[in-house]
């Protein structure tokens, strides 16, 4: 059967401004919104969005991101004509082939999707927070004939700097990639998100691989493809987008999630977020706990009082206990007359009685410290 | 234990949960939130390493096969291990008849197949914490027939009703069954759990249906225990017997208070259900809980006591709720007063404004109903 498009997803980053929570496990590995994993985000929305087939690129400590991404049925693509498949670099006729760019890792997997022979091919990053209809933007991409269509998120001319800015006339078409553009003359910004003709990706990454480059979508392959003449489209996307490269902005969109009406909506019910599934009691809310503007996961016991935060399965907040403004991974344990503060609280780190962390001036991560 | 084969057992005619179960068997009614009542007998199976289960239903079958699926969720290898629904193949003339001896005669040449050489049956509707490993070796050090599992209760006055106790001779041989009819305190209940050899299982079958063609394991050991060598097994954990909307609300109740439910809930203990891939709770600002088991999707803007809230249910603001059981999906509207009722799934309340209830008299609003 041929496949019309096949998603791969880069996901060997570590992400390392996240400092403890990327010791020991990638980016895409890292806990979010209560019971999420980042890479969540892109599998759920590749199962929402009827594609079967998602190759997972994995790099920087893959151990825990490979055995969670494997259980394809979390995101329902167990079925036959389906499956998440983890893409570990390997060792090769040629040696062992480290990736050395994103481009570089999906030219080393070319045989993987050559398997398939789609005809299409979404390249997502597996560090991002959104929900997207990858359908919508392959409609997109046919209806203008592209070769490639890059995903654009409308930033401010400030934020501009950080991205990948792209140079389009009225019709989305795109005749200027810019890497981190010093003085930013457009605000579409490039989100890592690309839907490839095969071929066009194919022949692009064949000649990249021969060149001394920085093997990166963003730095070579575009601008390359815009040099040759090629039709790229940018697909204008608007809805909520978080990168969340550190603790501060891990934090924060966390907390997003605690305005009423918040712009991510995961309670929606036609486009879920899939996550494993841990077996936990129910969540218990004690006699004299005080819970105030809080999303809580079940599994918790809490019997303190919890303000403005966030908390992930199994975690307990004994009586006396203080949770304000805080993300608190699984696992956790707040005793008797502790008070946390503006922090997150890494999975499995237990907060002795009445001490006290964190404070409202910055984001503190308490995580256990390395043996 | 590759040699045990698991029967979960169909309630008895007399059982019925006045509302709730006219829209479904007991063992599909939601419980402490998360749960379905029969989640609890197949995680003890499932714990105790019974990995070939059988699930013997009277009538309305959709429901529950949507829940328990491929039984995957209950850890069951989907090779070596099966979750299997006996639904009656042959029309059942009369009710009267409709026994669970019957319903396994039918199927009894599949169980003589069955490579199992013990077999354990077990009933939904009575919540406990079994490991039945602990059974069949007493069963094997009494070179038993029957092995019953029972417990020394202090309050069959009230409960229990309708539900059987054993007599017992000094070792351990049960002499008697008979119905409880209430009056005396503390009884010998039977859990109506029993173990035998697949050998005995059959021969009982046989032997009953010679006999009554309305014969039921429980009328069975009430005529015959003295002829057949019948062992108790003590059970000194946590039990409960949903048998009525009294009991179902009582047990709930029960449950939220944490050391109760420790009996019940331990770590390496799981109760397994199917996962919704529900978003965390959430809790407003103008929320106020205590005393709760809160499950996830639930958004609480109101004020809750001892209350337990099914996944997906809606507490809008100043709605006020007080010792009651709302199941998944309900909406309790915007000042809301209900004390002592239980909500069915997807019900609404919108226009009256107050439903007090008491300890005594527990109020039903029904599935889907606005009211």
């Amino acid at each position: 059967m041929k496949t019309e498009m096949l998603a791969m997803i880069l996901a060997g980053g570590r992400g390392s401004r996240l400092h403890e929570l990327t010791n020991k496990s990638a980016k895409p590995a890292v806990y979010y919104g209560g019971k999420y994993r980042i890479i969540d985000f892109p599998l759920s929305n590749c199962a929402n969005s009827n594609i079967n087939y998602v190759g997972i690129l994995t790099q920087y400590e893959s151990i825990l991101l490979n055995s969670y991404v494997s259980q394809a049925s979390v995101w329902g693509l167990e079925g036959r004509n389906s499956g998440t498949f983890v893409l570990s670099p390997r060792e090769k006729n040629s040696g062992f082939g480290l990736y050395r760019g994103t481009a570089d890792a999906i030219y080393q997997n070319l045989d993987f999707i050559e398997q398939y022979n789609p005809q299409y091919v979404l390249i997502l990053s597996g560090d991002h927070i959104y929900k997207m209809d990858y359908a919508e933007m392959l409609a997109f991409h046919k209806e203008n004939q592209a070769d490639v269509t890059v995903a654009a998120l409308t930033v401010t001319l400030e934020e501009a700097k950080r991205f990948g800015i792209m140079n389009a006339y009225d019709n989305k078409e795109v005749y200027q990639f810019e890497e981190k553009p010093k003085e930013p003359k457009s605000n579409l910004a490039s989100m890592g998100i690309y839907i490839f003709n095969f071929d066009t990706l194919k022949k692009a990454l064949i000649a990249d691989n021969k060149k001394d480059t920085a093997h990166d979508f963003g730095k070579n392959i575009i601008p390359n493809l815009l040099a040759e003449g090629k039709k790229v489209f940018a697909y204008p996307f608007s809805g909520y987008w978080k990168d969340v490269g550190t603790v501060e902005s891990l934090w924060q969109a966390n907390m997003d999630l605690l305005a009423e009406d918040n712009p991510l909506n995961l309670a929606d019910e036609k486009w879920k977020i899939f996550t494993e599934d841990i077996p936990t009691s129910p969540q218990f809310i004690g006699k004299d706990a005080q819970i105030n503007c809080c999303c809580i996961n079940q599994g918790c016991i809490i019997n303190g009082k919890v303000e403005n935060s966030v908390l992930f399965r199994d975690v307990t907040v004994q009586a006396g206990a203080e949770v304000y403004d805080s993300v608190i991974m699984p696992n956790v344990v707040i005793e008797k007359g502790a008070v946390v503060r503006k922090c997150i609280v890494a999975e499995g780190v237990t907060i002795k009685k009445d001490n006290n962390v964190g404070s409202n001036d910055k984001v503190d991560l308490i995580a256990l410290t390395e043996e | 234990m590759a040699n045990v084969l698991g029967i979960v057992n169909f309630e008895n005619n007399s059982v019925v949960i006045e509302g709730l179960s006219k829209f479904r068997t007991i063992p599909a009614i939601s419980f402490l939130g998360r749960y379905r009542v029969i989640d609890f007998v197949l995680s003890n199976f499932v714990n105790s390493h019974i990995n070939q289960i059988k699930i013997l239903i009277k009538d309305k079958p959709r429901s529950l096969i949507e829940h328990i699926g491929g039984g995957t969720q209950y850890n069951i290898n989907s090779k070596t291990g099966s979750l299997q629904i006996l639904y009656s193949d042959h029309q059942i003339v009369n009710r009267l008849y409709f026994t669970d001896i019957a319903l396994i005669k039918q199927y009894r040449q599949y169980i003589e197949n069955n490579s199992a050489e013990y077999v354990v049956i077990a009933p939904s509707y009575m919540i406990c914490k079994i490991d039945y490993q602990n059974v069949i070796h007493q069963h094997k050090l009494n070179n038993a027939e029957v092995t019953c599992v029972y417990k020394s209760v202090d309050d069959a006055d009230v409960n229990f009703i309708g539900c059987q106790e054993v007599y017992l001779s000094d070792n351990g041989k049960i002499d008697k069954v008979k119905v409880n009819h209430g009056g005396i305190k503390k009884k010998d209940i039977s859990l109506e759990s029993y173990v035998f050899s697949k050998d005995t299982l059959l021969k009982i079958i046989d032997n009953a249906t010679e006999h009554s063609s309305i014969y039921s394991f429980k009328t069975y050991f009430e005529n015959s225990a003295k002829n057949i060598k019948m062992y108790g097994y003590k059970y000194e954990g946590y039990l409960s017997c949903i048998n009525s909307l009294r009991s179902y609300f009582e047990t709930s109740m029960e449950l939220i208070d944490q050391q109760k439910a420790k009996e019940l809930f331990a770590q390496d203990w799981p109760i397994y259900t199917k996962t919704n891939d529900s978003v965390p709770a959430f809790y407003s600002k103008s929320a106020h809980v205590k005393n709760c088991l809160i499950a996830n999707g639930c958004v609480v803007q109101g004020e809750l006591e001892n209350c337990i809230l099914g996944r997906g249910v809606k507490i809008k603001k100043g709605a006020r709720l007080k010792n009651s059981v709302i199941l998944p999906n309900a909406i309790i509207g915007e000042d809301s007063v209900i004390e002592y009722t239980v909500v069915d799934k997807s019900a609404k309340t919108k226009y009256v404004k107050e439903i007090i209830g008491d300890a005594d008299n527990i109020l039903y609003i029904k599935r889907g109903d606005t009211v």
